[in-house]
């Protein structure tokens, strides 16, 4: 219970917390977006609970995934306009749609565990130290890419660009699982050099959407948005 | 614009046929187990899988394997749409409770699908 609680929380916050330690880094001068971000995602998740159970049943039952691609497309999107330029805004954004996602997750593990014999204590130990292991990822994560950025500054992009990747191969994800794209057969199977169920694989999910066993359009997405996002990235350097 | 909207209706109605042509299993979480804990499919065909959570929390049923993460809330149902799958046996288990719920999707050639539906109408 305590070990899987910590499992839970560590892969739900990192993608929040990799993308607030980018984000981080790009906008050092500034820290507005994180306060409005915050705000606003703590107004969802207050908002949204009550409405979890319709939501989850709505388009045959396939309501919870409607609002992930969402979530994934705005964070996707965002990073398109932050690097066009609208860094404020496009932060707010894209923090939001993954404070939401990992908001909605941790809360219906919460719903599992809280109040049941033996576990709630349990479920706060973990949550407390999961929390406390995602956090100071996130502190290494935000100083080594600011050492990388010494060296140079295509690292950041190239982060950004992973970040992006991950938010394409899970709404193709997501809508395969719901039947709105098909689900081909998978174009390798690395899952015996690097399993999902590790501890670094679980990293590389949160990290860059790490797929053991992908398809072709899964593939494709992924390569898409991580193309579109480095070329933006270079763009916006003046160097393309 | 009229091709676009016959275009835009056309890709519903593939989709609609492609969702109802599949054919339903029923996977049932109870006391955080699954139940088939075996479930048989038959290969290369789309199916779709109806997940009844009888249990009063929340369960996420997982599966590396098949690429699938679906949440269903306690005393609800969600439906889960797979394949066309290879022969093989594609492991799940319940994400909030990996302890008890685990599964097997066994997916059964075709000539294997329809000895076992033959035995099981005798």
């Amino acid at each position: 219970m305590l070990i899987n609680t910590v499992l839970v929380y560590i892969r739900e916050l990192l993608p929040v917390l990799l993308l607030l330690a980018t984000l981080l880094r790009l906008q050092h001068h500034s820290r507005r977006w994180l306060w409005q971000s915050t705000f606003l995602t703590a107004v969802m998740l207050i908002v949204l609970p009550p409405w979890l159970g319709d939501i989850t049943q709505l388009a045959d039952g396939t309501g919870l995934e409607w609002l992930f691609i969402l979530a994934h497309l705005s964070t996707l999107i965002a990073l398109f306009i932050l690097l066009a330029g609208r860094m404020n805004s496009a932060s707010v954004l894209a923090l939001c749609a993954q404070a939401l996602l990992c908001g909605i997750n941790l809360l219906l593990y919460g719903l599992t565990n809280i109040g049941t014999d033996n576990s709630t204590e349990s479920f706060w130990l973990g949550a407390v130290l999961g929390v406390g292991i995602g956090a100071s990822i996130a502190v290494i994560w935000y100083q080594l890419l600011a050492e990388m950025e010494r060296f140079n500054q295509f690292f950041l992009g190239l982060m950004l660009a992973l970040i992006g990747a991950r938010q394409g191969i899970e709404t193709v994800t997501l809508l395969g699982q719901i039947d709105m794209l098909p689900s081909g057969e998978a174009l390798w199977d690395s899952s015996a050099v690097v399993s999902e169920h590790t501890e670094v694989g679980v990293f590389f999910q949160a990290w860059f959407g790490y797929e053991a066993t992908p398809d072709m359009v899964q593939l494709s997405s992924w390569l898409m948005s991580f193309i579109l996002i480095l070329m933006l990235w270079q763009w916006r350097r003046g160097k393309l | 614009m009229t091709l676009l909207y016959r275009s835009f209706i056309l890709c519903c109605a593939l989709m609609s046929c492609n969702v109802f042509s599949r054919q339903e299993f029923v996977l049932v979480i109870k006391d955080h187990l699954f139940s088939p804990s075996h479930l048989y499919v038959p290969q290369g065909q789309k199916i779709k899988i109806r997940l009844l959570n009888q249990d009063a929390t929340p369960e996420e049923f997982e599966s590396f394997a098949l690429n699938r993460e679906k949440v269903v809330l306690g005393q609800s149902e969600a439906v889960l749409y797979l394949g066309p799958l290879q022969a093989g046996e594609y492991g799940f288990f319940g994400d909030f409770h990996p302890d008890s719920a685990k599964g097997t999707l066994i997916v059964l050639p075709e000539n294997e699908w329809i000895q076992r539906q033959v035995e099981h109408v005798d």
